[in-house]
């Protein structure tokens, strides 16, 4: 009777011990399962969904294609000088037949935007008339590559963009890590595109993208102080100057960011866009970065580019004053709404009067 | 930030040694390069059979020599030769039938692993504490201090070794016989650099058995990894941005209180308790989540401390292999409580004073362990005091009492919090703000996310306290279980904030 007792007691420990051991390795399996299935599905989906990977884009496209309502589409292409500069709604304003937006987004240039419009081409979305602002400094290209690299990472990017950026001297050795990273573990790589658009609170103020969420309907946005005192403005304009005069002092018109500029205008004339290159205003003390005739250059190098591929030049340098800016080049409402004035009756107005060109 | 980043060596004069540190750049358990690195380990480590038993333990002792190596090669043949040392000065203890001479081995043994302590942590301490005193006594002229890498887990592997050498003197266990086996017990790199301290009695005894695959115990290792890849990730480090504030300036509360206001400042101490205890306790469960996938069993190091009553019962629950070493190899030594209340309280002073002179070579370190010998003092006076009012002894039993004992704990334990850091004219400018009253710039990132966290952990511990989460986990089906783990790993990965991933202890 002991013995089998014993048997018995034995035999349950055994019994106890193998289904311990199923349940073990099945609830291992299940999670390697879950996390392979959470992570690769929403990896795929984001690939194949730009919005999510990239919210500074996906904010503006939205608040664009909330705003399709059949009348032609004036887009400006651009960077924070766009963004603060383009009064998309105040074109609306004066021509209602008419749709405008501004698709302007912080630290960005000629590749980051030739990225955006093959997004929007993509979508079916063909502005009838294409706004292109080239941001000086973002022509530099040095032996590290073009300074765009910094800000479009490779998480914000598909396979497909990977290799289109790289073209134009981004680093493939961190853009490709960062995208596979984007593809097979986007609770880690997209975690900031995740959290700023669930709980924004969360996450710090700059790791949000929010630049194009807090602009207005037509993708504008503008400083919330619209004043500065002297001390200020010396204050900005020496930030500026440390940010800007080193990247000046090596920029030249010759750089793979122009290249991609040339192709963005040679898609746009493939596609039939018409297309506008423009430097945008600055404040003289900002014109003072620029080494002895580099800005003259740049101009020239636009210009060039933009009749080759059969798109008008614009430039509107000189169009501002001082006081228009808050640091010399990022303008205040009563700067955006003088330049989009203008903009329009010389450039907007024309091109729709005009019959389309 | 508080605490600084782990600053990597010089470069290794060996090719072979550059390229380990290439592929194993940081000693944190979290990232993805060591995640291979224990891939490799471990798959190797399964699949050589299990008759080969010490080959097994020399893959480990390899293993754990190039962890610490990928760091710094010179280091790590320090640590190794030290190792070796101790080895050797314990076989031929446990030889020597003369006391004098057991003794003078013990104290050698002793000596030289608290030799190079001092040599590697405390030297420019004592170098800069006596040139303090020579300024202010006007004498002319001061030390040079020494411009040396302090060896990661220097703390841990000295105390490891002195409390063999202890027990090979007391005879409480036997000298080691096997190399490669005492090699493992102080270079098993989950434990090397920031512990559970573990005892020879306790690990030895382990590498001799065969360890064989069992996947109940896989299971319970990547349990605790969870645990605490999520307690560094999501909490640690999210709580690091409201004491240290963002980068690139770093400019939190705790580093210029004088920028905030007071209740910013109350805040970020509370984020800063809760900090140190994920850090911590996070590593802690990340390193016995390792031992368990290799076959190896380490102590619990934390034990819901937070929700201790009181300060005694909280040192029983926060770092336990260092509390019970600090017990059994100081406090005890010293007379423990066997010698009245004056002694005993003596007793408490000095082994907390020394406890927290072993956290950091810094006199706010000191402080903090005097606080705590303080409250502990004051705690036992005031024990004995409410045994005489029954009311009052019943009162604080309760419910009610003992929510309120927790509380003042807590209190007492995050205000100690704010010596904890190597800065002491920090801590008291901090000190300064909290009881300042006056406004300021807020936190900078949203104090709902702080109170939604602190709510959370505590949430999590009352469960676990009650044993629901026992009773949950024993009964739920795989698929839960499963959830369970997938869910902790995603919500680890993106709570994980920009920066932040130095482990605390790591500095100690």
């Amino acid at each position: 009777m002991a013995v089998l007792a014993s048997d018995l007691v034995g035999h349950t420990r055994r019994d106890k011990s193998v289904s311990s051991s199923r349940r073990a390795t099945r609830a291992l399996l299940c999670a390697v399962a879950l996390i392979l299935a959470a992570q690769l599905g929403f990896g795929a989906y984001a690939e194949r969904n730009p919005k999510r990977k990239d919210p500074t884009y996906g904010d503006k496209f939205d608040k664009l294609a909330a705003r399709s309502d059949g009348r032609p589409l004036v887009l400006m292409l651009g960077s924070s000088r766009t963004l603060l500069g383009f009064h998309a709604g105040q074109v609306e304003g004066e021509l209602p037949g008419v749709r405008a937006f501004n698709f302007g987004t912080p630290a960005s240039g000629p590749i980051t935007h030739l990225v955006y419009l093959r997004r929007l081409l993509d979508t079916g979305i063909v502005p009838a008339l294409l706004l292109i602002e080239v941001l000086p400094p973002a022509l530099a290209d040095g032996a590290a590559g073009p300074g765009e690299q910094l800000f479009l990472t490779g998480e914000r990017l598909s396979s497909s963009e990977v290799d289109l950026v790289a073209r134009f001297g981004f680093r493939e050795d961190r853009l490709r890590p960062a995208w596979r990273e984007s593809v097979y573990a986007p609770a880690s790589a997209l975690r900031f595109q995740i959290l700023g658009r669930a709980v924004p609170s969360w996450i710090p103020w700059n790791l949000r993208g929010d630049w194009s969420r807090n602009t207005d309907a037509h993708g504008w946005a503008t400083p919330p102080r619209q004043t500065v005192t002297p001390e200020e403005r010396r204050e900005r304009t020496t930030n500026a100057d440390a940010e800007y005069r080193a990247t000046l002092a090596v920029t030249t018109p010759e750089g793979r960011p122009m290249r991609a500029l040339a192709e963005l205008l040679d898609l746009c004339r493939v596609v039939g866009i018409h297309a506008r290159v423009i430097a945008m205003p600055e404040a003289p003390t900002f014109r003072s970065l620029y080494p002895d005739g580099l800005s003259d250059r740049i101009v020239k190098s636009l210009e060039s580019v933009a009749n080759a591929n059969g798109s008008g030049f614009l430039d509107a340098r000189q169009w501002l004053a001082e006081e228009d800016f808050y640091d010399g080049h990022h303008m205040f409402r009563a700067g955006a709404e003088a330049f989009t004035r203008r903009l329009t009756a010389e450039v907007i107005r024309p091109h729709f009067d005009g019959g389309g060109r | 930030m508080l605490f600084a980043a782990s600053i990597p060596p010089p470069e290794s004069e060996f090719a072979y040694f550059r390229a380990l540190r290439e592929w194993l750049p940081e000693p944190f358990f979290q990232t993805q390069p060591f995640l291979m690195f224990f891939a490799v380990v471990a798959g190797v480590y399964w699949l050589t059979p299990r008759r080969w038993k010490t080959a097994r333990v020399w893959w480990l002792v390899i293993a754990s020599f190039h962890f610490y190596a990928a760091w710094s090669a010179e280091l790590a043949f320090l640590v190794g030769a030290t190792t070796v040392a101790d080895f050797l000065l314990a076989r031929l203890m446990d030889r020597t039938a003369d006391p004098r001479g057991r003794r003078a081995l013990l104290l050698t043994s002793i000596g030289m692993n608290l030799g190079i302590l001092a040599y590697f942590k405390y030297k420019n301490f004592f170098l800069g504490s006596l040139n303090g005193l020579l300024e202010t006594a006007g004498v002319p002229g001061s030390f040079d201090t020494l411009n040396v890498l302090i060896p990661f887990g220097i703390s841990f592997y000295t105390f490891e070794a002195i409390s063999y050498a202890v027990d090979v003197y007391r005879r409480k266990i036997k000298a080691e016989r096997s190399l490669p086996h005492f090699l493992l017990f102080i270079l098993f790199f989950p434990h090397l650099v920031a512990g559970p301290i573990v005892r020879a009695g306790d690990f030895l005894k382990q590498t001799r058995r065969i360890k064989r695959w069992n996947w109940v115990r896989v299971q319970v290792g990547v349990q605790h990894f969870l645990l605490g890849v999520f307690l560094k990730l999501a909490i640690a480090d999210r709580m690091a941005l409201f004491c240290d504030g963002l980068p690139p300036g770093y400019d939190g509360p705790l580093h210029k209180p004088g920028d905030y206001s007071t209740a910013s400042v109350w805040l970020a101490v509370m984020a800063y308790a809760l900090r140190i205890y994920a850090d911590f306790a996070g590593y802690s469960h990340m390193a016995i989540g390792l031992a368990h996938l290799l076959g190896y069993r380490l102590n619990k190091n934390f034990d819901m401390p937070y929700l201790s009553p009181n300060v005694a019962e909280f040192w029983k629950r926060w770092h336990i292999s260092l509390s019970s070493w600090l017990r059994d190899y100081v406090y005890i030594p010293l007379g423990g409580n066997r010698g009245g209340g004056w002694a005993t309280n003596r007793n408490l002073m000095l082994t907390m004073a020394l406890g927290g002179l072993w956290h950091g070579a810094s006199w706010s370190y000191v402080l903090w362990g005097v606080i705590h010998g303080a409250l502990l003092i004051g705690h036992r006076q005031f024990r004995a005091w409410s045994e005489t009012k029954p009311l009052l002894k019943s009162a604080l039993e309760s419910g009610p009492g003992t929510v309120l004992r927790i509380a003042v704990t807590f209190a007492a334990v995050s205000f100690a919090w704010i010596f904890f850091r190597p800065d002491l004219a920090g801590s008291w400018a901090v000190l300064e703000r909290m009881f300042a009253f006056v406004p300021g710039k807020p936190l900078e990132l949203n104090n709902r996310s702080l109170w939604y966290t602190v709510l959370f952990v505590l949430a999590c511990q009352v469960i676990v306290r009650f044993g629901l989460w026992q009773r949950i986990s024993a009964k739920a089906p795989p698929l839960a279980l499963g959830m369970g783990y997938a869910t902790c790993l995603t919500f680890a990965m993106l709570l994980a904030p920009p920066v932040g991933k130095t482990f605390i202890y790591f500095t100690f």
